[in-house]
């Protein structure tokens, strides 16, 4: 009786349908389109070389006209100059001067443009391609590829976030299985909280206690074979496997020389940067880092500076600590943000939303450097040349990692849905 | 033209029309196999008549003031002229319920009967076309026609149920291999193209396939730019492109929308070159125009004739998802990763193999590196890095005939160790970070002949070596110092502001 019940909970209108004609006409309509691509990946014309993802996210929206996209002749570009760069013809603001050096490794989308101009819709939009929805949670990247594509270190997390709030628009793991989720580290010198037993539990009296939830749980589950049940489980399998992988030292930060701490500075966002590249080394193929603080309504130029800052310290020492390593090849940088800001400086000295026109950088994991793609109008208020959405920004980091972007996936409610949205992958940047 | 103040009322013609139906059926129950009351009257019944009078009555009003909000064009004409009809049959069925109560005579309770049932039959016809109307052309028997040609077509996956657990999932149907894995060349970069290709693998294919490929082609530029507006939801100026029948419709401004055969007459593309600017430019100024390619596209595809494939043709296409590898590889890969190694096909679009021996979990080494050789020249990529390899591993690399990227760093190899890799032809790229490899090395490195990048950094090679390198092969890229710690920029950075 219990399973009949069971097995009406997620029953929809159309497998209802289905059912009944089974049952009545003796016919059955066979699944189109199932959720079967899970052993599959689409061929790709060019082949896929990143392996894994650090995304640096700013918070807030990035003013682009003073960082990546400088207009020394617009009248409201304020006390900030464009200085060269080491790549004939491209140039960045003077707040950035270790990236200036690296342009070389750098591609720069300057054609960045968003429909949605308030910071949770614009976050979720960059974070999962998809427009928010009352109805629907979308995935994040980071699940879409771990779902897509598996984890590497079969102990270690998948996908996981580095500062910012843990609940972040548009970063979880949505329709898909909760083990997609991503481990949230509020502060990253502080390692992995909550991975080492009590000291008053032994490792039997460890193994006892699972034991004991594991037989109060069996009922239950044989009761409720659902997917969300199992979801709980995997979650809590996964967790003592964390708890026991030899790689927790990967979150260990102390484990660095004292030079490369040196190297990648003492900001949140430099230690973040090095964190995310101990855990890229250990198999973890998803890192995001959360920088905030750039929604600069007030003195826009001040906070630029001390924003600026971190920025350009750590990503220069990122990209050099993985391009030595022979990381950068297959460690797809990005630096994102929900929109741009005006061209316009407010009263408050400040800029404001400006989702018609921002920048974003792409680097390494097959992207060619050096580039600048697209081109924003003399004072950086509108895209003129080609235009980048966010869902084809998208599609061009699941494209590098070697996602199907034509598969459709269904959500449990059985609707389609797309890594990416049907955005188009912008090939001119490999 | 009904009047203004009533247009709002239209849609709820869709919700009203199901009462006659039912109260219809009622009817028909209760005429049939309830038993009559000795009174005169039968009151249930005519109370029954009353109400479905009324509500067919509502429900035809409704649908007259619904067509024309509805932008259906001439398809809604037959269903109107089925529901009049089962309107003025509704109303002599009625009068004959009440003649019949009063002269209770038996020719008149079968035409009352008669009526009634011809009545019902104008109804299903009424409906079924109304129903058409809403939910598309063969609606109704689409569900089993699917079945019968899935079942007919090639091997469809059936597994449905399976987890979203990734590989390697076993794979029942699957056309043969016959040749052995080619490892691709340099990845080459063809801008734009790709991704059209990419979604339509059957585009070069012989002649058949291609009609469906420029199908596919053009309505996923549809998909994109048309259809949220001109689609089954809006229908926007009475035009719909997502299906066959509708898309040679001609809407309100009564013009065909595709002409096959003739793109440059077709008023789709017409519009869609239209200046942006201009009124009836598509997509509308404020929605993202089409590109180039895309436009090409759509011209391709009608051009040779505006092909709209069946629905088996179309199931046919869209799960041909190249399904990677071949079985005594996926048992390789089963094997190794038993060991806590990760090992999967390559996003390469061939059979090749990438293996990360480097999160292999702790004790499993030994059994791992057994198991890696199993592997052949389908392996291309091996990450070992940051492990104590035992001499069996550099032993067993040679095997790798195909091999092109080999991740050594932070390993415990040696001189002597790396001159036996010397042999792999394939090789591009050489990790060699953080070892404690000597200038002894580097002359086997010289000689490999595909090397195009070797990582040389935190090791004890000296730069006379460097330059030696660069000497055997100029075209090799070295990286062989150690990231240069950041300056900070001066810490003043100018004057901010004040304007």
């Amino acid at each position: 009786m219990y399973e009949e019940l069971n097995r009406l909970d997620e029953l929809s209108r159309r497998k209802f349908i289905q059912y009944t004609a089974k049952a009545f006409f003796g016919v059955g309509l066979t699944s189109v389109a199932g959720p079967a691509w899970a052993s599959q990946i689409t061929p790709n014309t060019t082949k896929a070389t990143a392996r894994n993802v650090i995304y640096i996210y700013l918070n807030g929206g990035m003013s682009h006209i003073d960082t990546f996209d400088p207009k020394p002749d617009w009248d409201d570009q304020g006390p900030v100059e464009a200085i060269p760069s080491n790549v004939d013809g491209i140039q960045v603001s003077s707040y950035l001067p270790n990236l200036a050096r690296r342009m070389d490794k750098i591609a720069v989308i300057r054609s960045m443009y968003s429909t949605q101009g308030a910071h949770e819709q614009g976050t979720y939009y960059m974070h999962t391609g998809y427009v928010q929805r009352g109805t629907i949670q979308h995935p994040g990247l980071g699940a879409w590829l771990n779902s897509m594509s598996g984890k590497t270190n079969s102990t270690l997390p998948g996908n996981v976030r580095i500062g910012g709030s843990n609940n972040t628009p548009g970063t979880n793991a949505g329709f898909l299985d909760a083990k997609f989720e991503p481990l949230h580290l509020a502060k990253p010198g502080d390692g992995l909280p909550h991975v080492v037993r009590h000291r008053s539990v032994d490792e039997i009296e460890m193994r006892e206690r699972l034991a004991l939830a594991e037989m109060m749980d069996l009922t239950f589950h044989k009761q409720y074979p659902a997917k969300a049940v199992r979801a709980y489980d995997d979650v809590y399998t996964d967790a003592i496997r964390l708890m026991n992988s030899k790689d927790l030292v990967a979150f260990d930060l102390s484990k660095e020389p004292q030079m490369m701490h040196q190297l990648y500075g003492n900001s949140q966002l430099g230690k973040g940067a090095l964190l995310a590249r101990r855990l890229v080394e250990h198999g973890v193929r998803y890192v995001e880092l959360n920088h905030g603080g750039w929604d600069t309504h007030n003195d826009n130029h001040d906070s630029l500076v001390n924003l600026t800052n971190p920025l350009d310290h750590a990503l220069s020492a990122l990209l050099d600590d993985l391009h030595y390593r022979g990381l950068l090849e297959e460690t797809l940088v990005v630096v994102g943000t929900e929109f741009g800001r005006t061209p316009e400086i407010n009263s408050n000295y400040g800029r404001n939303h400006h989702p018609n026109a921002f920048t974003c950088l792409l680097a390494g994991g097959g992207i060619k450097g050096g580039q600048i793609y697209g081109e924003t109008d003399y004072k950086g208020q509108e895209v003129i040349d080609k235009r980048v959405s966010v869902p084809d920004f998208n599609a061009t980091i699941a494209h590098a990692l070697g996602l199907p972007l034509d598969k459709v996936i269904y959500s449990p409610s059985g609707r389609p849905f797309t890594v990416a949205d049907k955005g188009r992958a912008v090939t001119a940047l490999f | 033209m009904p009047p203004e103040n009533l247009l709002p009322f239209g849609p709820f013609h869709i919700v009203i029309q199901h009462l006659p139906i039912g109260l219809i059926i009622g009817v028909w129950v209760l005429e049939c196999f309830v038993p009559k009351p000795e009174k005169k009257c039968n009151a249930p019944l005519a109370w029954m008549h009353t109400v479905l009078l009324l509500a067919t009555a509502l429900t035809i009003a409704l649908g007259l003031i619904y067509q024309t909000q509805g932008g259906y064009g001439e398809e809604i004409n037959a269903h109107r002229q089925w529901g009049l009809v089962f309107g003025a049959g509704l109303l002599a069925t009625y009068l004959l319920f009440w003649l019949n109560t009063a002269v209770r005579h038996g020719f008149t309770h079968i035409l009352y009967i008669l009526t009634l049932t011809l009545t019902t039959a104008a109804l299903f016809v009424s409906g079924h076309l109304g129903g058409e109307l809403i939910h598309g052309k063969g609606f109704l028997l689409k569900p089993f026609q699917q079945d019968a040609d899935t079942t007919a077509a090639a091997p469809v996956k059936t597994n449905t149920t399976q987890s979203n657990q990734t590989k390697p999932a076993p794979k029942t149907a699957k056309p043969p291999k016959t040749q052995t894995p080619q490892v691709m060349a340099k990845p080459q970069a063809s801008p734009e193209s790709t991704v059209v290709a990419h979604q339509n693998p059957h585009f070069a294919d012989s002649q058949p396939p291609n009609r469906v490929a420029l199908f596919h082609a053009a309505h996923t530029v549809f998909e994109r730019n048309c259809i949220t507006c001109h689609g089954s939801t809006k229908k926007k100026g009475g035009y719909r492109l997502d299906t066959k029948e509708t898309l040679f419709t001609a809407g309100k401004s009564k013009i065909q929308p595709v002409l096959a055969g003739n793109p440059e007459e077709s008023h789709i593309i017409l519009r869609m070159k239209l200046p942006r600017e201009h009124d009836e430019a598509m997509p509308p100024i404020e929605k993202d125009p089409v590109s180039a390619t895309d436009l090409e596209a759509v011209r391709a595809w009608i051009l040779a004739g505006a092909y709209w494939p069946t629905d088996a043709e179309i199931r046919a296409t869209a799960d041909t998802f190249k399904e990677y590898g071949n079985p005594s590889t996926d048992k390789h890969l089963a094997a190794i990763s038993a060991t806590g190694v990760k090992a999967e096909y390559n996003a390469w679009g061939d059979d090749s193999v990438r293996i990360d021996l480097a999160v292999v979990h702790p004790g499993q080494l030994e059994k791992a590196i057994e198991a890696l050789r199993q592997f052949g020249p389908e392996l291309v990529w091996i990450d070992s890095s940051n492990l104590d390899l035992p001499d069996e591993f550099f032993n067993a690399l040679n095997r790798f005939e195909q091999l092109q990227r080999l991740h050594l760093d932070g390993t415990n190899v040696t001189d002597a160790q790396l001159k036996q890799i010397a042999k792999l032809e394939k090789l591009q790229y050489l990790n060699l970070y953080n070892t404690a490899i000597t200038d002894q090395a580097i002359p086997a490195l010289g000689t490999l002949p595909s090397l195009q990048k070797i990582y040389l950094g935190a090791t004890q090679v000296t730069e006379p070596a460097i330059k030696q390198l660069r000497q055997a092969n100029p075209a090799l890229q070295i990286v062989h110092r150690s990231p240069a710690l950041i300056s900070n920029r001066s810490a003043g950075t100018r004057q901010s502001r004040q304007r």
